[in-house]
């Protein structure tokens, strides 16, 4: 008998990694839970405070003192394997050391850059969701919400409910977005939650325009109108469609991207994969990354929501007990293969909405009018294009050229739409087996001073 | 002089109290006061709350003189001092 219990890390506290801490623990190992936010929940169970579900952050206080859970922790580097290093303002930078580790760090919104698109008033589907739902607060009076995909139809119903009058611009066309109804008639929770938008937003009488897209965001302070023009079947903008609409506040979506830094930081193969113009953590059906004892589950392997999250959170978490010894081969097989019962239908609606959603060619021509790419560094398209009649049509050649993706984001924002304007309009092909843009350590903001005194800083 | 308590949870803005509410970030109780421009970028753009989530760091301001902090995701607690914001004439 080994002396301790195998010690389980779990890297971010929304649907998928309450649910690998909640496995783990189930299954006797000693589990901690770290995430950014001051509570544990993620962006998902932010504006929801309990659905009653098993996996919700009122599960995780009903399992007691058992599963350790620092909010308020980022994590900061990966010195070597099995070893992580968090920060947080309360503990300062430690080392922790696991056996198994749980990449469960979510998604961030996709951005497709219009021109206007870094004006106060213009905020990401997600987190104009939030400020509504969450926090009341009214971002517009008139309120333009464009992009595409299903998430647009709750940001719209939030924003809706917070007295604000909202028009809602999805550039797929009605005919696909009703292509995937014969799999959302196999999924009641999903066609019920559409239907309850769709219910409320008609109701209230939300303008709907379905193939257009926002192609310019007016104003010099802050918001004051956009120009919306109808698009083809490739999101192309069609010529003398426009028309202005006045508004002060603009909210877009453009689906999800896995945020994958950590599993970058780590060392885990990841893959590009096309359908879903974006990279994902390669996993195994258990969830087990290329690296042993890392496991990855959620948006990060995968846009899927919270339902597939939650269930490959369990997976996970499973899987991670039954390497370490802990749960016998017989047993492990009859869970692990029930949980992937479970999976393939909630996973048939993520892939559809994949493929139906995901930005089409013509909007990145749009995109490309832009002044500003990056905007921590103010890196212009106009710069970006003058740098490749010297460089290459690569995102990693753009970014030493031009600096985009050097400030504090990381590049987690311009480089997903670096690459696919250069894969729209310049021919780059992302090899499948590449990773993003490398991160470097601190992959979270921390103090300069901790950090310097941590031996983690390079001398130079 | 007159002495003005607030009855209701309060932060500074430069020199101005602005209400904040349970489960309030800095940034949202910004928003809801009325504050859009949260500061200008390195070539004078302005900018405010962005992504709402932590990623993209456009929504830095400065807390109890310490720059750069994220007001999307940092709560605001009673008592806080934020800014001066990028134009305002604190």
């Amino acid at each position: 008998m080994p002396e301790r219990l195998p010690r389980l890390l779990v890297a971010g506290a929304g649907p998928a990694g309450i649910a690998a801490a909640l496995e783990g623990h189930r299954r006797g190992m000693d589990v901690t839970l770290v995430d950014e936010g001051a509570e544990p929940g993620g962006q998902y169970y932010m504006t929801r405070r309990s659905d009653g579900s098993s996996t919700s952050p009122h599960a995780l206080r009903a399992a007691g003192a058992g599963i350790r859970i620092d909010t308020r922790t980022v994590i900061c580097d990966a010195p070597t394997a099995f070893r992580l290093t968090t920060w947080s303002k309360d503990s300062g930078l430690r080392d922790r050391a696991y056996e198994a580790l749980v990449i469960a760090t979510g998604a961030y919104e996709r951005s497709v850059p219009v021109p206007g698109w870094t004006l106060p008033g213009v905020l990401a589907a997600g987190g104009a969701h939030t400020l509504a739902r969450l926090n009341g607060v009214r971002i517009g009076q008139r309120v333009i919400v464009a992009g595409s995909g299903p998430f647009l139809l709750a940001a719209a119903a939030a924003i809706r409910a917070t007295g604000a009058q909202v028009t809602l611009i999805e550039a797929t066309s009605s005919a696909t977005s009703l292509s995937g109804l014969r799999w959302l008639l196999r999924d009641p929770t999903v066609l019920f939650q559409a239907g309850r938008y769709l219910g409320r937003l008609a109701f209230s009488r939300t303008r709907f325009l379905y193939g257009h897209a926002v192609t310019a965001i007016h104003g010099s302070e802050h918001v004051e109108g956009v120009t919306v023009q109808r698009v083809d079947r490739e999101w192309r903008p069609v010529a003398g469609s426009e028309r202005r609409l006045e508004a002060d506040a603009v909210c877009l979506g453009f689906g999800f991207i896995p945020q994958v830094d950590l599993a970058l930081l780590v060392g885990c193969t990841l893959r590009y994969r096309a359908e879903a113009s974006a990279h994902e953590v390669v996993t195994d059906h258990e969830m087990r990354t290329s690296l042993p004892g890392v496991y990855a589950a959620g948006e990060v392997s995968g846009i899927g929501g919270h339902r597939v999250a939650a269930l490959e959170g369990r997976l996970a978490g499973l899987a991670a007990a039954h390497d370490a010894g802990l749960v016998p081969g017989s047993e492990f097989v009859r869970s692990a293969g029930s949980i992937r019962r479970r999976l393939q239908g909630p996973l048939r609606v993520a892939r559809w909405i994949d493929t139906a959603f995901a930005p089409r060619a013509g909007i990145w021509g749009i995109a490309g009018q832009t002044e500003i790419v990056c905007r921590c560094e103010d890196v212009s398209f106009a710069m970006v294009q003058e740098s490749l009649e010297v460089t290459a049509a690569t995102p990693a050649a753009v970014k030493v050229a031009t600096r985009a993706g050097m400030g504090p984001c990381q590049g987690k924002v311009c480089g997903p739409v670096l690459r696919e304007w250069l894969r729209a309009t310049r021919g780059y092909v992302p090899p499948p087996d590449e990773g993003p843009w490398s991160v470097r350590p601190p992959i979270r903001a921390v103090p300069l001073a901790a950090w310097a005194g941590s031996g983690s800083v390079d001398p130079s | 002089m007159t002495h003005r308590r607030s009855l209701v949870p309060s932060m500074m803005v430069g020199s101005r109290e602005i209400e904040i509410r349970p489960l309030d970030t800095i940034g949202s109780a910004l928003l809801r006061a009325g504050y859009r421009v949260l500061r200008r970028s390195s070539s004078g753009r302005p900018r405010g709350l962005f992504c709402g989530m932590g990623v993209c760091h456009d929504c830095l301001v400065s807390v109890e003189g310490e720059p750069n902090v994220r007001a999307c995701i940092t709560p605001a607690t009673p008592g806080l001092s934020i800014g001066p914001l990028a134009d305002e004439d604190a």
